[in-house]
Formats: C-alpha cells, structure tokens, sequence
C-alpha cells in the first residue's frame, strides 16, 4: 500500500493516514475484507512511529471502517464504503463552505460562483 | 495507588550550570512507557546535557531527575538502558568487533544474535578500528552497541545528524523495529524538526536551555485544542527559537 506522508504539511501525520484510507475506500481502490499492512510494516514503509499508525488505525477502528480480526490483522469492514462516503462528503462540503465564504467576502454573487465552478471543473477534466 | 509504576523518565525543575553559563534552566517533563519523546532546538539549546542528565553523565545543579524509577545513577540501571552520545567516546584503538565483545561482557542481556543481525543490517565495518570510521559508521557502531541488549529506555542524541539520506532512512528504520518491541521508551534529540515529526509521540522544544514547548507531537504547546494549522510543529519551532534570539 503506497501512502504519503507530507511532513511539511499541518495536518497531524495520523490524520494523513486516516484521510488516505478513506479516499482509497471512497474511490473504490480498497474494498471490504481487504487486508491492510501490519502497524510495523506501515511505519517501516513510511518511516514514521509505529505508535502513530497504530493511533491512526484505532481512529479508522472507531470510525467503523476497519476491524481487527484475532491475531491476524486488519482488514478493511464491510460497512467501510459507506462509511468513507460520509466522511467524502464531510470533507468536501467543507472545502466548498470555505471557497464559498471567501467568494463571498469579495462580493462574489451565486452565479458568480457557479461560474467560477463550471470553469474550474472543465479545465479540471 | 501503592506501587504503581511510575514513568520511566520523571524530571522536575533541573538545572545545570557550567560555572556562570546555565545550560538546563528549571526543566520539568514527564516520558511515559512505550512512547517516543523528541527533544528538538538549535544548536547550543542544552540537548546534549539534558540527556546527559538523564542517563547519569552529568549531575544536577539542582532539581531531580528520576529514571526507571531511580534518582541516582547505578549500575543496574545502566543496564536497562542504552544511550548514543554525539560526541565520541568509544575508545578510538578498539576495533568494532571488540567493542562489541565488550559489551557482551558487561551485559548479562546481550543478544549476540540481535548486535549481529543489527551490524549486517546497517552494513557495519567490524573489523576497523573506532578511530577510522566516518561519522554514519560511528553512529552504526553505537546503535548496535545501545540496543544489543534489548533496552527498556533508549536515550538517543542527534542519532541522525551528519548522516546522508540513505544512512538517515537506516537509523530511523532501526527505531521504528525497536519502538515496536513491546515496552520499548526512547528518547532521542534533533534539530530536524522532520525527523522529530515522523517519530515522536511527545515533542519538547528546548533553547538557551529552557523548555519552550511541551505537548503531543500533533500540538507541541499542549494547547488541548490542536487548531488546524496553528499547530504545526514546524512553525511552533520556529516562532519559539525566533522570539529567543529576535
């Protein structure tokens, strides 16, 4: 499993790990029953403390998106797309509230902004 | 609750003085079992000495510091832990191998199988003398020298610096298989606030002696509320040893 960690970047190094499992979840790239790399092999991969991939797989645990089978790892739940489709959303909805509230302290009106959004969405395909 | 276990490092209101010059100002921290605790500041901040404080190299002004559940350094403890220095200390007419010897033969605990495996791994030079090796083959040799015997606590001092990318990458892989092992504490300083980042659980920001910073890696002031970007580790580090020096 290929993840990568920003170091530059302000978001705490557990919550990089839980937002790119969520992605790949949400994207479809893991799917329920997958099995993830072990706690130690994740953090030889990325060269980061065991203990902050073991705290980023308890918080995708808490979340319900992974579970721990008796001694022989984790795997990715069944109810997990779901689950990293909420959390998409989640994400993305908070995105838009910030470009939409600076938009708007230019004045921007809806319309505006729509058309600032069809343009971005073209040049993005 | 009578016999609890205490951390393995408790440090409270240390000082240490060099004649006029104050190198540890009044510093207070806890290291819980199991967890990484990074020390980061600019050269000069009093990193050295701090942990030299706590392994028993040197003696407090004032203050105490009580590690695995001891304040004054004996032997029994000193073979619990494990401790790279910067400076070298080995002695420099040794050959690797003859350290290594050396150390079996003080600790009752060594894994000759573990230093080995450790030596091949880092691509260790055994057979040179301590006087010939680089700086990254110095470090290898301490490494394998500090965790040999499977330590509870390892003190670790800018295990990283003067090393190549490569060599960085090795050294931070051997930590992380160590961490791993059940019960493991390691402490271990730098001026990379990167490598603090990827390794630490709890991040302590140390210049011109004093702790300006004290908190979980993801909010080094121990705020309780880590706000999205304000919490940084690099930018606490920076506006911390600016305000120091502006």
């Amino acid at each position: 499993m290929i993840l990568e960690i920003n170091s530059s970047s302000s978001t705490p190094i557990y919550l990089q790990i839980v937002e790119q499992i969520h992605r790949r979840i949400a994207r479809g790239a893991l799917t329920a029953e997958d099995p993830l790399p072990s706690v130690r092999q994740l953090a030889l991969e990325l060269t980061i403390n065991p203990n902050t991939v073991a705290r980023a797989y308890l918080e995708l645990e808490f979340q319900g998106v992974i579970y721990k089978r008796q001694a022989q790892g984790t795997y990715v739940s069944p109810g997990a797309g779901e689950a990293s489709r909420v959390e998409r959303d989640r994400m993305v909805a908070a995105l838009f509230a910030r470009a939409i509230s600076e938009a708007a302290s230019f004045g921007m009106t809806p319309e505006e902004i729509d058309g600032v959004y069809q343009k971005q969405w073209r040049a993005h395909r | 609750m009578e016999g609890a276990p205490v951390n393995p490092i408790e440090v409270l209101e240390l000082t240490r003085d060099f004649g006029a010059v104050r190198a540890v100002d009044g510093v207070t921290f806890d290291v819980r079992a199991g967890t990484v605790f990074g020390l980061l500041g600019p050269n000069g901040a009093g990193k050295s000495t701090l942990l030299k404080l706590l392994v028993g190299h040197l003696r407090p002004t004032s203050g105490s510091v009580v590690v695995l559940g001891q304040e004054s350094p004996r032997p029994e403890r000193w073979l619990r832990m494990g401790y790279v220095a910067q400076s070298r200390h080995l002695p420099a007419w040794m050959t690797g191998e003859e350290c290594l010897a050396f150390a079996r033969s003080l600790r009752p605990r060594w894994d000759t199988a573990k230093a080995a495996r450790i030596a091949s791994r880092l691509d260790l030079t055994l057979k040179s003398r301590v006087g010939q090796l680089s700086r990254g083959q110095y470090v290898r040799l301490q490494l394998c020298l500090a965790l040999g015997h499977s330590p509870e606590l390892v003190v670790l001092d800018e295990p990283t610096s003067g090393l190549d990318p490569a060599g960085r990458r090795e050294v931070l892989s051997l930590l992380i298989e160590e961490i791993a092992r059940d019960g493991c504490t390691v402490v271990f300083s730098s001026h990379r606030v990167d490598d603090i980042e990827r390794m630490a659980d709890t991040v302590a920001i140390l210049n011109g002696g004093r702790l300006e910073a004290y908190g979980p890696a993801e909010d080094p002031r121990g705020a309780g509320c880590p706000e999205e970007g304000a919490g940084s580790l690099e930018r606490v580090y920076l506006e911390v040893t600016q305000r120091r020096t502006a």
